[in-house]
Parts: C-alpha cells; structure tokens; sequence
C-alpha cells in the first residue's frame, strides 16, 4: 500500500513564525506570506491587543497552530482544559493540524519552561503513545510530534532517539514535526550522523519542518532562534526535501528577533532550495 | 521506578543541580541516595549523564523565567537592583535577576505556563521574601502592583463590551443632560482601580528603558489613585489618574461588566462630592460638578476604562 506523502497534509509551501514585533508591518504592509505558524499559548484565555492583532491578520494569511506546553510525556495527567482550549484555537483560526513538541515541560505540577528530553525507554514510547491518541481524539485533527533539541540523553540504552520518535509516529499513527535544525544540533551535541539519522525515521509522516539558527553555549550547540540558518542546516534541509518532495518549511526566530524582512529573505531561501531540489527530484534522469 | 520518579528526578536535576561532581561511579552513589526509588537501571542512565549537560538546562531554565520577567516587571527588577546597589550588592542587574528567580522558584514554584501566574508569583514573592528591599523603599510593593496590574490588563480576555466610537462621543455632546444620563456604561473586569502610595506613572514614565536606574528611588511622595483600563486602538495597558474620591467613588459604581447608568454613575460621583463639602471641603458648584464628571467621562473612555453598553459601539 502506498503511503502518502507529507503525512497527507497539504504542502503549504515556506513560512514564519509570527512574532508580536511583526504585527503592525504585516497589517499594515500585507507581505506575501504563504503562511505563518502561531503559538496557541500566546492567546489562549487572552484578549485585548494579541488577539485583535491575530484576528486581523487572520483575515488575510494562513495560520497554523504550534504548540509549546502539551507536555505530551510527563507523567502529570494531561491538562484536558488546555487540550480543549488548543481545539477551539484550532478550529477558530482553521488550523488543519496542530504540532507540540515530543519532550516534557512539566512534571510533579511544576512548569519548566523549557523542552526537556525525554527518556528513550519502552515505557516512555507506550506512555507517549497513549497520550496522543487522546490528543488525536481531542483535537479532532492530526498531531504533529516535533523531535527537540536535547544536550542530555536522560536514557539511550533501551533504543536510540531514532527508535524512539519512530515507534512513537508509528505506533500512535500520528505525524512528525522535522526540525531540521534541531537534526544537525543534535548530531553535533550527541555526534552522530544527521542523514543516517534521517534515513531512519518514517519520513513519510513528515508534514512540516522547522529551520532556525543556533549558536554556541556552554560547551555545547544551542537552539537559540537567535541567529540566520546555518549554511551546513539549508544543506540538511536540502537532503530532506531530496527524500520528502515538497512540504511546509517555516523559519522560526524567537530571540534577537530581525526585521519582517530579514525573516521573509530567509523564508525565501527556503522555498527557493525546496523548489530546485524539488525538480532536481522529479527530473528524469539526463 | 516509572518513568514518573525518573521524570521527577529529572526537575530536580535541572532545578536544585545535579550532584557535586566525581566519576560516573560517584555519581551513581549519590543519586542512589538522592533518589532512593529508582530502578538500578535508571541510576545508571541518570549516572551517565555528564553534569555540565544538566546545568545547561538549568541555566535555561531559570534564564528563560528571568526574562520573562525582565519583560514583565522591568521597572520593579531596576529598582530591587538600585536598592541591592545602594545596600553594598555589585551583581549585575542579571545576576541579581537570576538569584531572585532562583529563590522565587524554591518559594513558589511556577505551575503552569501563564505569564500571568509568573508575575503573581514574583509579587507574593516580594511581599513574602523580600523584608530588605522593601523596608528600604517602601514604594516597591506599589511599583511591583503597578506592573502585575499591568500585566493582568494586558493579558485578560476581551469583553462583549465596545469602546465608545467617535460616533457615539459625537451623539453624546448633542443630548441634553437628560437624555446623557440615560445611556448605559460599563467597567470591564480587567480593569483596575488602584491606591498608591505615589504617582507610579510618572515614576514609570521618567524610568522606563533606564538600565540600570541611576540612583534608589525616592520616598513615596503624596497617594495615587489610578484606573488602569486598555486603549481602545492599541490595546495597551493605560492609566488614567483620579482626582479625588468623588472619582474613585463614580468608577467604583460600576460592578464589572456589569451594564450601569451614567445616571448612577453621576450620583456616586455627586454624593461623594457632597458628602466632602459637608465634612469641610467648600460647598460645591453643581455646574461645576457635572463639567467635571463629564470631564471624567470623557477621559474613562479615552483609556478605555469605561465601554458601552449600549448597541452600536464600535
């Protein structure tokens, strides 16, 4: 049986990460943008100016709900009252899909703000697994798993972290969030190879990616979304769109954030190399 | 152990740090004793990890927090650095930052993702931890309000409730007084009426964007009484300062959300009035009373303080 690609999801083409600095220029200027991705937890039980903005930009732009605080693997149940609050911002802003990252970001009712890896066990998969399928449920739409970023591996003797995203889409039959660059940060944190990483995950089930820049800190590479992409990530991201065809690249930037302008280049960059690697693809062959 | 207790291991890796130091074998040992329900296996796996890892996301974390309160409470961190200076500190303004998130999170840890629990968190934090700054300057429990207050507006859920449209102003000035006092109003639950012990305003105004402040702030000089309400374009934050009680009185007519007559309004306003002359203020001037409550009126709706409730706003 053939399986679809991109997760079945339609290719939206390259986007970004709206941010509030860009509001009054989007409204004002209407760049083309083919979509941008929101971050339901920004309006959630809010008002006032981030929703009416996010209203009028609506009006004229695709939006795609992302996720931060799902917490899809902590052992604290799951915040029905968020999930349902995520489905209606869904539903309102008509988000297709809905991705979160595959992490914890809280646990013993303690939140930590940050994407925290977890552990790479058999009972961590078939707890993740268990929680998406109630997610899936809930959200009455597909769920995307973002692999993150992770600078320690609190448990790789059971199954690497290839297994361990695989088994997870498989198993609960959901969708994955490639981070590129979080693909290319890891295999330079945890040394490994970023392709053969690749080429060991379901990437049929991919139906979005993220590209972001990083820097270093501390001793090792962090995920900063503060800096342009790095070249050795568009060569990545080329091997990608080589082995998935076209889909919805976004370019996220969260800190030091540049100008509407700089972001819509890069987001251009991105659709320029998925279009040519594209066509190298389906080219018969000379 | 489930992956619950190695989970909860975990956060308290990343919030209280990991052990000391040594060999994986050392580390191992101290873990056992740190977390006595962990499966051997588990130990093994958290032993494994390479302490300066775990400090990388316990940097994050509380750096992550730090900023967003350096986003939320800008004012009230400056002056809790100008206050730290003054008493002999030399921390920079984000070392100082990162100890306070630190020892705020040991008090009242975050539960959940809101900014806006955050920022209440850091107000009981100061009221309940913070005995030397604030018997140093006793504006700051005023300024740290201030900001949660603002916070609070910024953030709270819209109401069905319009701002009064230009349009609707401009209907207003040609009705008789009559006619005014028949339209309904109402305040929005988010807005707040507050008591100050100084114009924190103006403190915020003169401070906002000065890194750090160049001296600890003044004493507390004469009380404040303020609305904060949105603006109705923007959406931000807006104060609005009340003169007097007959101000505070009208504005805490209005219950929230909750549709009242300008006429109700106006009779707060007045028997307040009234009730200052008879306690010794001068008598007072009725055309003169109703020019200043129209006058409130206006600057009510101007910051969004007062909404419509009549059909057809904006």
């Amino acid at each position: 049986m053939s399986r679809p690609a991109n997760f079945g999801l339609e290719p939206l083409g390259a986007g970004v990460g709206l941010r509030r600095e860009h509001y009054g220029e989007i409204i004002e200027r209407r760049p083309a943008v083919r979509w941008f991705e929101v971050i339901p937890e920004n309006y959630l039980h809010r008002g006032g100016f981030v929703t009416d903005r996010l209203r009028r930009i609506g009006e004229h732009y695709r939006l795609i709900a992302h996720g931060v605080s799902l917490s899809i693997g902590s052992s604290d149940p799951l915040d029905m009252a968020h999930l349902r609050a995520v489905k209606r911002f869904c539903d309102e802003i008509g988000s297709p899909w809905f991705s979160d990252h595959l992490c914890f970001t809280m646990v013993d009712h303690v939140n930590l703000n940050d994407l925290i890896p977890l552990p790479f066990t058999d009972e961590a998969v078939r707890h993740v697994v268990a929680r998406v399928k109630v997610v899936q449920d809930v959200l009455e739409r597909p769920l995307l798993l973002e692999n993150v970023t992770y600078y320690m591996a609190p448990s790789r003797s059971e199954m690497s972290e290839a297994e361990f995203i695989s088994r997870i889409a498989e198993e609960a039959d959901c969708g994955l969030l490639l981070d590129v660059s979080n693909v290319l940060l890891n295999s330079r944190n945890q040394d490994y190879d970023p392709v053969a990483f690749l080429d060991s995950l379901p990437l049929h089930r991919v139906g979005v990616l993220h590209l972001a820049g990083f820097e270093p800190f501390d001793g090792v590479w962090l995920d900063s979304h503060a800096k342009p992409v790095d070249p050795e990530t568009w060569t990545l991201f080329r091997e990608v769109i080589r082995r998935i065809g076209p889909t919805s690249p976004l370019v996220e930037w969260d800190a030091e954030i540049p100008s509407l302008d700089h972001l819509l280049h890069e987001a251009d960059l991105a659709q320029r190399i998925m279009d040519e690697t594209a066509a190298e693809r389906t080219a018969p062959p000379a | 152990m489930a992956l619950a207790g190695v989970l909860s291991a975990i956060r308290q890796l990343v919030l209280d740090g990991p052990p000391p130091g040594g060999d994986a074998v050392q580390r191992r040992a101290d873990l056992a004793q740190r977390f006595p329900g962990l499966a051997p296996r588990e130990l093994d796996d958290l032993a494994a990890i390479p302490p300066e890892r775990i400090r990388v996301y316990t940097r994050l974390v509380f750096a992550g927090e730090c900023s967003l309160l350096e986003w939320a409470c800008p004012l009230s961190l400056a002056a809790m650095h100008a206050l730290a200076r003054e008493a002999g500190d030399r921390r920079s303004p984000r070392e100082l930052g990162l100890e306070l998130v630190h020892r705020m999170h040991a008090h009242r840890p975050w539960r959940s993702p809101s900014v806006r629990e955050l920022v209440a968190n850091f107000q009981a934090f100061v009221r309940e931890r913070c005995a030397d700054p604030l018997a140093r300057w006793s504006g700051l429990a005023d300024l740290v309000d201030f900001e949660r207050t603002e916070t609070e507006v910024f953030y709270a859920a819209d109401t069905p409730l319009a701002p009064v449209s230009a349009a609707q102003l401009g209907q207003m000035t040609a009705m008789s007084v009559g006619e005014l006092l028949e339209c309904r109003v109402a305040r929005p639950a988010y807005v707040a009426l507050r008591r100050y012990g100084f114009d924190v305003a103006a403190f915020a105004e003169q401070y906002r964007g000065v890194r750090p402040l160049p001296s600890a702030p003044d004493p507390p000089s004469r009380p404040w009484l303020a609305a904060c309400g949105r603006a109705a374009e923007s959406g931000a934050p807006t104060w609005m300062t009340m003169n007097g009680p007959a101000e505070w009185a009208a504005l805490s007519a209005c219950g929230d959300d909750a549709p009242v007559s300008l006429n109700d309004v106006a009779a707060a306003f007045l028997n307040e009035m009234i009730a200052g002359a008879q306690a010794g203020a001068s008598p007072i001037d009725e055309a003169r009373a109703f020019e200043q409550f129209f006058a409130l009126l206006a600057r009510c709706f101007d910051a969004g303080v007062l909404l419509s409730a009549e059909s057809g706003g904006r």
